[in-house]
């Protein structure tokens, strides 16, 4: 890649450059415009599509009311949490409501739907981050080796088992590390008290989702980087491998496995819901299944939102790096 | 969204998603320029076998899944058991067995209707700008850059348990990508000079289409459609694990691996069967992919030389 | 390539902001670290993994029983209490007497006062009362369970008259639901914010009531005065992750083991305790709706068809029972004369045969698990026991949230659904029969003798009268079964070696006498 990019640019700044960084700064600034334009309809679009969902899976009311409910029973507890009325009456409330961020209260504890949402959202983003930093330690040096390993027994043997590891699913890992960690040798513990030790086990199940592909993108781009012409300079020029890799085919590389995390946050919250499960981690994901098996609306409304606004702001900003990163995308205007 | 997972391969070729980048093996095959036999064939042969085995089961009775006996539970694989007995003393292998068709069978026609609607959208927005073309960017952004788990457990919540209401889940939550990619494929493919001539002289859009524009796509499908098997695969297992899948007492992997959970220490059998049957599954779907993948660069760099 | 590698960083960077972001909000789930504080003194720290926490956090009366009743007899106390025997026992009221059939007397006991200070007295008593005949308070499951209250009076500070609107001859023992709470802090506060800051005469305090955990100390002033500082529950829904906590000891005591985890517990130290007989388990039978199970020979099949006591053998370690009828041995009415249906699958084919299905019947059932111990199992089982009478059994498992929405409404698809005998807490069989006969709101039975039994009996102050009444109507349902029996259920829990004096009267555990060593 950089190759195409021949000599570095000069750094003064002529009345060109300028001339020619105003407009690009204006279509960022429009592109950026654009995306936000496209959250409000995305929020709207989903928070739509799970009130007729929600309401489809049955009546919250009786939930609340519980199994010794009289229709009286029903009747009062309907008309305190609004659940009468017309469901066009609802909806409306609803979207009112989703415009000033009220969400309304959990149908389960009566609280605010929102705040519990915020109240568990940082146990999962501890989390999410752990596994991304344990995923880049893992998967970078051992897929930087494989990369810049010639054909032979070694590579072929490592990819293999790459190969295999990539089809263990996530929860599998995840109860193979508590039965050995927490139950036989009981050095960790398998339910989370609160302490550093008790992420350990939930951040490596959760890395184990996405460290072997990660290890084949590092792998396949470190090995295209070591072919682009650069390299083979480098070599020529009497480089040592370790150089040639740690130099100049990783940080190509790295720009690769950023951009592939920017897209896999999305898996990564979706491999949150089994992990958290498995380990009563208090996150987003345990509260969501939690709230979808209790009928409990507006938590699950309230953590959608909030994910779908994660997942956005977290591509966005990788869209945007990444585009002012690429000189060949910046300069074809894609 | 794709424009910084696209790298180029070679001169006017719209490039691969990073999802499909040459693996270690690809790269040395393309190199060699002998092919993708590994991969494909080894991949293929273990495919071969499960979809014998669930076809056989159809038709030759392979043990019966449902049989309990509750005096011979929790048996370690012995002669009569040879994947040991589960919590009910049914036998394990007969239900990894029945576990094939549900597995095979949802993963195949979620597949299906991913690939089926994907190809379509992503082809048609791809023709012309439009308003079917606005719909289905947006739409997919929707699709991807949400976690497929949340949608699937909101759905199965509401549609309940059962084969197809996972099957229906599971491929409406993967269309998006795939739309996405065959978009983006299609794209570069419908920018071709010998596709704005065909236009230019007033070929058809259908006949275009199906002449010049989707048989390149092909490749990609196929690849696209080995990754999301296996991708889906582990959804489907992973609902089931969360209590979401398939009904009660049902022989499938995931189920049988959300049961093995409380028996880990007395019988650890229950959990090695289903697992070792879902990575080979996915193994298969994983190293057909890896093949095809390797095989369509193989042709394009030959090509391109 | 500078430019690159700067902007990998700043990429990374977000990432480095999420975890500040992350870690400056953090709201730890509060734990404990492993080992007692106080090793050696009497003080330390229960740590107790439940299944659920009470969905209405710490508002008393948003439910009755399990999982709700394990945190709140840590808080609260009600005027009586049920003991295992059925025999109501002296709780906030040492006495009680019967002045006519819509009147009760209640004497409390003295020197009780909430946790903020509060003293308990009859006003505090009243102030429930009133409550939950409010139109508020008549919404709330306990209002609901209560529906017969009036009104209350305070004859004088230590005696309480309670009116009921119709005559009632178990009310005493019906008011070991109701819960009192602390009446200034409950008006104060009202229901939302008391469901956070709970206030009971209880022998421990919450200091905390999250989703996930509640964290409790002692409540030294208590009338029941606990022997450790601290008590927490934790939520572990996933059965295989509570053991998991228990034997890699993060919690204590863990309430709701499966049986098939008792061997191995028992042999790694850990002290397992079953408590029996609990709730019967059984498939009710949808009669209202018509169909082949309309027909009392079919439900008879049924019920001779399933091998219970095999089920209880291999699947409850012969620590539960075949069940006879609806009502365990420890229930009032209970009728030991009444057998039940032994296991005799060649009855059940020529029942089957009799009544026009000897080529085989489809029939299926919504069920939810994970309440009972091996309930899926023991599902299962009976469904593979029918089908080897030719009758073929779909089970779908469903939610709580589901089971609910099709209960009330009595709205199911199949012609049959899991429900379970409960007479808890009271232990009167007049409870459950009533949900299984015509006198349920949106009845799925009806049985016109069971009718007019149960409503007998439900104004019946003379004790024999109402006890031979009651087992009557055990005598009716074996002619004519409402629900496919299929288990005594019982109650598991285990606990370390280090816990002692833990008991249980109908899930109300008695923790001011808990040692943890």
């Amino acid at each position: 890649m950089s190759a195409m990019a021949g000599p570095a640019p000069l750094a003064s700044p002529s009345p060109d450059t300028a001339a020619r960084a105003r407009p690009a700064m204006r279509l960022l600034a429009r592109q950026l415009l654009n995306r936000v334009a496209q959250l409000v309809i995305l929020l709207f679009v989903i928070s739509s599509v799970l009130f007729v969902l929600l309401r489809l899976t049955g009546d919250p009311a009786v939930t609340i009311a519980g199994e010794n409910a009289t229709p009286d029973t029903l009747a009062a507890v309907r008309q305190q949490y609004g659940l009468d009325g017309s469901q066009l009456h609802q909806y409306l409330t609803f979207i009112g409501n989703l415009l000033h961020l009220d969400f309304g209260s959990s149908l389960a504890t009566g609280q605010d739907a929102l705040g519990m949402v915020g109240a568990q959202l940082p146990a999962t983003l501890r989390l999410a981050v752990a596994a991304i930093i344990l995923n880049a330690l893992i998967a970078i040096p051992v897929g930087a080796w494989l990369g810049s390993r010639r054909r032979g027994v070694a590579r072929e043997s490592a990819s293999f088992l790459i190969t295999i590891a990539q089809g263990i699913p996530g929860y599998v890992v995840g109860l193979l590390l508590i039965q050995v960690f927490a139950v036989w040798l009981h050095v960790l513990p398998s339910v989370a008290n609160g302490g550093f030790t008790s992420m350990i086990l939930p951040a490596l199940t959760l890395a184990s989702f996405q460290v072997p592909k990660m290890v084949r993108v590092t792998a396949a781009s470190v090995a295209e980087a070591g072919r682009a012409d650069y390299i083979l300079t480098a070599t020529a020029n009497g480089a040592s491998p370790s150089t040639v890799v740690l130099r100049h085919a990783l940080p190509n590389a790295l720009l690769a496995v950023t951009a592939m995390l920017g897209a896999q946050f999305a898996f990564l919250l979706s491999g949150t819901l089994i992990t958290e499960y498995l380990f009563n981690w208090p996150g987003l994901g345990l509260l969501m299944v939690n709230s979808v098996q209790r009928l409990d609306f507006p938590v699950v409304q309230a953590a959608v939102f909030v994910t779908a606004v994660m997942v956005f702001v977290v591509n966005v900003v990788m869209d945007i790096v990444f585009e002012l990163a690429d000189p060949r995308l910046r300069r074809s205007g894609a | 969204m794709t424009a910084p997972l696209q790298r180029s391969e070679a001169p006017g070729d719209a490039g691969v998603p990073l999802a499909d980048a040459p693996t270690p093996v690809g790269v040395l095959r393309r190199r060699a320029g002998t092919g993708h036999t590994a991969s494909l064939y080894v991949g293929g042969a273990i495919a071969a076998v499960l979809v014998a085995t669930a076809l056989l089961s159809l038709f030759v009775h392979l043990g019966d899944p449902n049989a309990t006996d509750l005096l011979g539970r929790l048996h370690s694989p012995d002669g009569a058991h040879l994947a040991g007995t589960d919590e009910l003393g049914r036998d394990i292998l007969a239900r990894l067995v029945r576990g094939v068709r549900w597995s095979l069978g949802i993963g195949t026609i979620a597949t299906a209707i991913a690939v089926t609607i994907g190809a379509t959208l992503g082809t048609i927005g791809a023709w012309r700008p439009g308003i079917v073309r606005t719909l289905m960017v947006r739409s997919t952004d929707i699709g991807i850059s949400f976690p497929f788990l949340v949608i699937a457990v909101v759905i199965v919540a509401v549609v309940g348990h059962g084969f197809w209401p996972l099957t229906l889940t599971l491929g409406v939550v993967a269309w998006p990508t795939m739309a996405r990619v065959i978009y983006a494929q299609a794209r570069g493919l419908c920018e071709r000079e010998y596709v704005l001539a065909a236009r230019l002289a007033g070929v058809g859009g259908l006949r275009s289409l199906l002449t010049h524009v989707l048989p390149p796509l092909v490749p990609h499908l196929q690849v696209m459609a080995a990754f999301t098997f296996a991708d889906l695969l582990v959804a489907e297992s992973g609902l089931s694990f969360l209590g979401l899948g398939a009904p009660l007492g049902e022989a499938t992997w995931g189920n049988m691996l959300s049961a093995s959970r409380a028996y880990l220490i007395q019988a650890p059998w229950m959990m090695l069967g289903p697992a070792t049957a879902i990575v080979l599954a996915v193994l298969a779907a994983n190293l057909v992919g890896d093949g095809l993948t390797a095989r369509d660069h193989a042709k394009r760099s030959r090509s391109a030389a | 390539m500078r430019l690159r590698q700067g902007l990998s960083a700043i990429a990374l960077g977000v990432c480095a902001t999420l975890v500040v972001a992350a870690c400056s909000s953090a709201t730890t789930p509060q734990g404990s670290s492993s080992g007692g504080a106080n090793a050696g003194k009497p003080g330390g720290q229960l740590r107790v993994g439940v299944s659920a926490l009470p969905p209405g956090q710490g508002n008393p009366f948003s439910a009755i029983g399990s999982p709700s009743v394990y945190v709140w007899a840590s808080i609260f106390d009600a005027l009586t209490t049920v003991d295992k025997t059925g025999k109501v026992q002296p709780g906030l009221a040492t006495s009680w007497k019967n002045i006519d059939p819509t009147h009760w007397s209640f004497t409390l006991r003295q020197g009780v006062t909430f946790s903020n200070g509060e003293p308990f007295n009859a006003d505090a008593v009243v102030a429930t009362v009133n409550y939950l005949t409010s139109k508020e308070g008549k919404a709330t499951s306990v209002g609901g369970e209560l529906s017969m209250l009036a009104s209350a009076q305070a004859t004088d500070p230590n005696t309480v008259e309670i009116t009921t609107s119709t005559p009632n001859p178990v009310m005493p023992a019906s008011l070991c639901v109701m819960y009192i709470p602390a009446p200034k802090a409950w008006a104060q506060l009202g229901a939302k914010g008391f469901a956070t800051q709970p206030v009971g005469t209880g022998p421990f305090v919450a200091n905390s009531f999250t989703q996930n955990s509640v964290q409790l100390t002692a409540n030294t002033k208590s009338w029941r005065a606990p022997k450790v500082d601290k008590l927490s529950f934790t939520m572990l829904a996933d059965q295989a992750a509570r053991t998991q906590a228990l034997q890699s000891k993060q919690i204590d005591l863990e309430i709701g083991v499966s049986p098939d985890q008792m061997p191995s517990l028992s042999s790694a130290g850990f002290n397992v305790v079953t408590s029996s007989p609990q709730q019967i388990m059984s498939l009710a039978f949808r009669q209202t709706s018509g169909g082949p199970i309309a027909d009392p020979m079919v439900r008879q099949a049924l019920n001779y068809a399933v091998n219970k006591d095999a089920m209880n053998t291999s699947l409850l370690g012969g620590k539960g029972a075949a069940p006879t009828q609806g009502t365990a041995s420890n229930t009032f009415g209970n009728n030991p004369s009444v057998k039940g249906f032994p296991y005799d699958p060649d009855k059940a084919k020529q029942l089957l045969q009799q009544a026009g299905y000897g080529s085989g019947l489809k029939l299926s059932a919504d069920v939810v698990v994970g309440s009972f111990p091996a309930d899926a199992q023991i599902y299962q089982s009976a469904a593979a026991d029918l089908a080897k009478v030719g009758v073929q059994l779909t089970l779908t498992q469903i939610t709580f949230a589901d089971f609910l929405s099709k209960y009330l409404p009595n709205s199911w698809d199949t012609p049959m659904f899991g429900l379970s005998w409960n007479g808890q807490p009271t232990l009167q069989a007049s409870r459950p029969d009533t949900i299984f006969s015509c006198l349920q709101p949106k009845a799925f039975f009806c049985d016109p003798t069971v009718k007019d039994l149960l409503t007998k009996a439900s104004t019946e102050f003379d004790e024999n009268q109402r006890k031979q009444t009651l087992q009557d109507v055990a005598t009716q349902m074996q002619a004519n079964p409402p629900a496919l029996l299929l288990m005594e259920q019982i109650d598991i829990n285990a606990m370390a070696s280090n816990v002692k004096g833990f008991s249980a009267d109908n899930r109300t555990v008695h923790y001011e006498n808990i040692t943890v060593n």
